[in-house]
C-alpha cells in the first residue's frame, strides 16, 4: 500500500494543475462570452447550444478527439504537442465552458431591470454598469457555475490518462487493467477527495460573493490566493513547455542526438504493455538512462506520440500496424507482414523496429476446456454447427474489427448473441459461463489461469501480431539504447509472457508489472551497457 | 429651463409620443399625468437621453441635448424611479455617493455630502451603513431622492416615485418632495397616474393621452377649464372623490 501511495503526490499535483488550468481557460473564455451574449438572445442561443452539444460528447471521446485535432492543426498553429497536456486542457476546458457560460448568462440576465435602469440613469457608462452593478449582483450565480464545472472537471480529468497526460486516471486505468482494485480505489478516492476540497473552497467563495462589504472581498481574495499558491507550488515542477514536434531526421540534427540521457516510454492500456514498458525501463536504467513511463495511452495516441516524438519508445504489434495504420488486407504470412511493417515504419515515419520480441499477442477465440471437450471443438471451424446456440463476448474493439468479420466469413459462423466486455472482465465472463466463446489475446495469462483453450485458426483468418519494440528517430541510433534494448529481440517466449501477464492479473498473490518485468529479465543473457 | 419642441417617438407600430411640445421653467414643478401607455415615462426618459426621440428637439438652458454625451448629461440630472432602484449590494451611503464617485469627488467631500443629504431627506446617520433590504419602502425612496440629488443636480426627474408606498408614507414624502424642491430651487418633472397627487403637488400639470398632450395648465386651470372630455372626466373624478370624503366626514 505504501508503495502504491508513493506515486500519489505527483499524480495528484498534475491532476490539480490540469483541472485548474482547464477551469481557468473555461472561465477566461466563458465569462466574457456570457457578457457578450447575455442581452443578445439571438446570439446566446446558438452559442449555448454549441456548448451543450459539446457537453453531450462523452468526455473520453472528446479527449481522444483532441489528439488528432491538435496534431492536424500543427499544434493549433502554436506548435504545441498533440500529446498530453495541451489536448487534455483543451478538451476539459471545452467541457467546463457550458456550466460557466450558462450560469453567467442566467446570472447577468437575472439582475433586476429597475436596478440596471437606475444605474444607467445615474450616468454610469456601459462598462461601469457591468463592473459596478451587473457583475457583482450576478457573482453568486456565476460562482455556482464555476463550482459545478470544477467538480465535473476533476472527474473528467481522470480520463486524460489515455491521451498521455499524467493524472489520477493513471491509477484508475492501470488498476482496472491489472485488476488491482486497491490501486483503482486510490485513484477514485484521491479524485473524490480533490473534488470535495475544491468544491468546499469554491463554496466559500460563492458564499463570500453573496455576503456583503469588505468581508466579501477578503474571503474571495484569500481563496483565490490560496488556489494560486497551490497551483504555483504544485505546478512548478510540472510546467509544461509547448514542445515543437520533432522534424524529420536530417544529417544536421544527427550529431545533436548523441548521448541520450532521458527516454519517455509509452504503454497502452493493458497488462502486457505495462510489463513491457517496465522491461524497457529496467534495461535502460541499468544503462544509465533516465526513464519516464507514460502508461495507459490509447492505441492510436501512442503511435501518434511516437511519430511526433512525444515519446521515444513503446511496444506495438505487427498486425495492429498492418491493419490500423497501413490498412492492408489479411492473408499474408507472419514473416511477410513483419518485414513489410518494419520497412513501412522506417520509410514513412522514421521509426525503427527492433524486431519481434519472440511472441505474438494475436486475437484468438477461446472457450472453457470442459465445454470444448463436450462439443469436440478443437479449431474455430468446429464451432460452425454449434454457433447458433452459442454466445460470444468481445472487448470494446472486437465486434467492430476486420478480424471479427473475417472469422465469421472464413468459418461461416452465426452466433446467437454478442456481448461487449472490458478486457479485464472478459475471461471471468467465459469462465463463469456467462458467454460461451470470447475473443482472447493469445499471450494473456488468464487463458491458462482460467483453464481455457484457444481454438486453432486453420484458415488464417486472424492476422499475426508479433510484439516488437519501436524506437523514435531521436533515440534509434543511440549506442546505449541499442545495447540495452536490441538483445530483447527474440528473448521472450509466449509461455513466459503468459506467465508474466498472469502474475500481474491473477487475483491472489499479485505481482506488480515491475516485478513481472524483473522476473522476465531474470536468466536472460544480457550484457552490461554502462559505459 | 427645459424646452421640449415637437418631439415624437414610436416603437414599431406604436406611436408613444406624437409631436409633444412643452416648456418647463426654472424652479417649476411639473407633473406629467396619464394612464399606462400614455407615453409619460417615455417623455421623462427623453430628457436624460435614456431614450432618443425620432423627431423634434429637447434643449436644457438653451443647449440641445442631442449633441451632449448622454453619460455626462445624466450625471447632471437627478433621476428617481419607482421603488427607488437602489443598488442592493451597496450601503445607503455608497448608494447616495454613486454619482459623486463617478465624477471623481474626493472621499472627504463625498462623506460630508452624504451626511448633508441624509439630513435633507430626513434620515438620521444610523442609516448610513444599512443595506436597501434593511429599509422600509419610504426610507428606500428617501435614499433614492438623496442619491438623485447627490451631485447637486438642479434638474430632478421622478418616475412615479410614490406609486408603491402606503398612503401615509406617500403623503409624508409628497410634502418632503415639495419642500426639497423649494429649498434647493430645483426644476422638477414628475410622472404620475394619480390626479390628486398631481393637483396637490405640481405647479403645472401636463395631461398625456395616447402620446398626445391634451392639456397643459395649473391645477386651477385644469379644474375650472378642462380642455376636453378626457381631462374633464379626470378632474370630475377627483372632485367626486373629494365630495364623497367631505360627505362622510360631515
Amino acid at each position: 500500500m505504501t508503495e502504491l501511495l508513493r506515486g500519489l503526490p505527483p499524480l495528484l499535483a498534475s491532476h490539480f494543475v490540469l483541472v485548474t488550468v482547464a477551469l481557468g481557460v473555461a472561465i477566461v473564455v466563458g465569462i466574457p462570452l456570457a457578457i457578450a451574449v447575455a442581452d443578445r438572445p439571438r446570439l446566446a442561443f446558438p452559442i449555448v447550444t454549441v456548448a451543450g452539444v459539446i457537453q453531450t460528447v462523452p468526455a473520453l471521446a472528446l479527449l481522444a478527439l483532441m489528439v488528432p485535432l491538435v496534431a492536424e492543426t500543427r499544434g493549433l498553429g502554436l506548435g504545441v504537442s498533440s500529446f498530453g497536456f495541451p489536448p487534455a486542457v483543451i478538451a476539459l476546458a471545452l467541457y467546463a465552458v457550458l456550466p460557466i457560460l450558462r450560469n453567467a448568462i442566467t446570472g447577468l440576465r437575472g439582475v433586476d431591470p429597475a436596478v440596471l435602469e437606475a444605474a444607467r440613469g445615474m450616468g454610469m457608462s456601459r462598462h461601469q454598469v457591468l463592473r459596478q452593478v451587473q457583475l457583482p449582483l450576478a457573482a453568486p450565480v456565476i460562482a455556482a457555475g464555476i463550482r459545478t464545472a470544477a467538480v465535473w472537471t476533476v472527474g473528467a480529468a481522470t480520463l486524460a490518462t489515455p491521451v498521455g497526460q499524467a493524472c489520477l486516471g493513471n491509477y484508475i486505468f492501470a488498476g482496472l487493467q491489472t485488476r488491482n482494485w486497491s490501486m483503482l480505489l486510490v485513484g477514485v478516492a484521491a479524485s473524490a477527495a480533490l473534488a470535495i476540497v475544491l468544491d468546499a473552497i469554491l463554496a466559500g467563495v460563492e458564499h463570500a460573493l453573496s455576503a456583503r462589504g469588505s468581508r466579501r472581498r477578503g474571503i474571495v481574495a484569500s481563496a483565490t490566493a490560496a488556489l494560486v499558491v497551490a497551483l504555483v507550488i504544485l505546478g512548478l515542477p510540472h510546467v509544461v513547455v509547448p514542445r515543437v514536434s520533432v522534424a524529420p531526421v536530417t544529417a544536421a540534427t544527427r550529431s545533436e542526438r548523441a548521448g541520450i540521457t532521458k527516454i519517455r516510454i509509452g504503454a497502452k492500456t493493458f497488462t502486457e504493455q505495462y510489463i513491457l514498458a517496465e522491461v524497457m525501463r529496467v534495461r535502460l536504467e541499468q544503462a544509465g538512462i533516465a526513464v519516464e513511463v507514460a502508461g495507459s495511452l490509447g492505441s492510436s495516441v501512442v503511435f501518434d506520440a511516437l511519430r511526433a516524438g512525444d515519446i521515444d519508445a513503446y511496444a506495438d504489434y505487427s498486425g495492429t500496424i498492418w491493419v490500423n495504420h497501413m490498412h492492408r488486407p489479411y492473408g499474408a504470412s507472419r514473416w511477410q507482414i513483419l518485414a513489410e511493417v518494419e520497412a513501412w515504419l522506417a520509410r514513412e515515419h522514421h521509426i525503427r523496429s527492433l524486431g519481434s520480441l519472440g511472441f505474438e499477442n494475436a486475437y484468438a477465440l477461446a472457450m472453457r476446456r470442459d465445454a470444448a471437450d463436450r462439443m469436440h471443438v478443437r479449431a474455430i471451424g468446429d464451432l460452425a454447427p454449434h454457433a447458433r446456440s452459442l454466445s460470444i463476448g468481445g472487448d470494446y474493439e472486437w465486434f467492430g474489427r476486420g478480424e471479427w468479420f473475417a472469422v465469421q466469413r472464413a468459418y461461416d459462423l452465426h452466433f446467437a448473441r454478442t456481448s461487449t466486455f472490458d478486457p479485464t472482465l472478459l475471461y471471468d465472463a467465459v469462465a463463469r459461463g456467462e458467454v460461451d466463446v470470447i475473443s482472447a489475446f493469445s499471450s494473456d495469462g488468464r487463458i491458462a489461469g482460467n483453464d481455457l483453450v484457444t481454438l486453432a485458426d486453420t484458415a488464417h483468418a486472424l492476422p499475426p501480431y508479433d510484439a516488437m519494440i519501436l524506437l523514435a528517430a531521436r533515440v534509434a541510433d543511440d549506442p546505449r539504447v541499442e545495447c540495452a534494448l536490441a538483445p530483447l529481440r527474440g528473448s521472450i517466449t509466449i509461455e513466459r509472457m503468459r506467465q508474466a501477464n498472469l502474475m500481474v492479473d491473477r487475483a491472489a498473490g499479485k505481482s506488480s508489472p515491475a516485478d513481472a518485468a524483473r522476473w522476465l529479465l531474470r536468466g536472460l543473457p544480457m550484457r552490461d551497457c554502462q559505459d | 429651463m427645459i424646452d421640449i419642441v415637437g418631439v415624437s417617438k414610436r416603437y414599431g407600430d406604436v406611436r408613444a409620443l406624437r409631436h409633444v411640445t412643452l416648456q418647463v421653467a426654472s424652479g417649476e414643478l411639473v407633473a406629467v399625468l396619464g394612464e399606462s401607455g400614455s407615453g409619460k415615462t417615455t417623455l421623462l426618459k427623453l430628457v436624460n437621453r435614456l431614450i432618443d426621440p425620432d423627431a423634434g428637439e429637447i434643449r436644457i438652458d438653451g443647449h440641445p441635448i442631442a449633441t451632449t454625451d448622454p453619460v455626462a448629461l445624466r450625471r447632471t440630472i437627478g433621476y428617481v424611479i419607482q421603488q427607488a432602484g437602489l443598488f442592493p449590494h451597496w450601503t445607503v451611503a455608497r448608494n447616495i455617493s454613486t454619482v459623486p464617485r463617478l465624477l471623481g469627488w474626493d472621499a472627504a467631500t463625498i462623506r460630508a455630502r452624504v451626511d448633508e443629504l441624509l439630513a435633507v431627506v430626513g434620515l438620521d446617520g444610523s442609516h448610513r451603513d444599512r443595506y436597501p433590504d434593511q429599509l422600509s419602502g419610504g426610507q428606500r425612496q428617501r435614499v433614492g431622492v438623496a442619491r438623485a440629488l447627490a451631485a447637486r443636480a438642479r434638474l430632478l426627474l421622478l418616475d412615479e416615485p410614490f406609486g408603491a408606498l402606503d398612503p401615509i408614507t406617500r403623503v409624508a414624502l409628497q410634502g418632503e418632495l415639495r419642500r426639497i424642491h423649494r429649498e434647493l430651487a430645483l426644476t422638477t418633472i414628475m410622472v404620475t397616474h394619480d390626479m390628486v397627487e398631481a393637483l396637490t403637488l405640481a405647479d403645472r400639470i401636463v395631461v398625456l393621452y395616447r402620446g398626445e398632450v391634451r392639456q397643459v395648465g395649473t391645477p386651477v386651470e385644469l379644474m375650472t377649464r378642462p380642455a376636453d372630455d378626457y381631462v374633464a372626466r379626470l378632474t370630475s373624478m377627483a372632485r367626486h372623490q373629494a365630495d364623497a370624503i367631505a360627505d362622510v366626514s360631515a
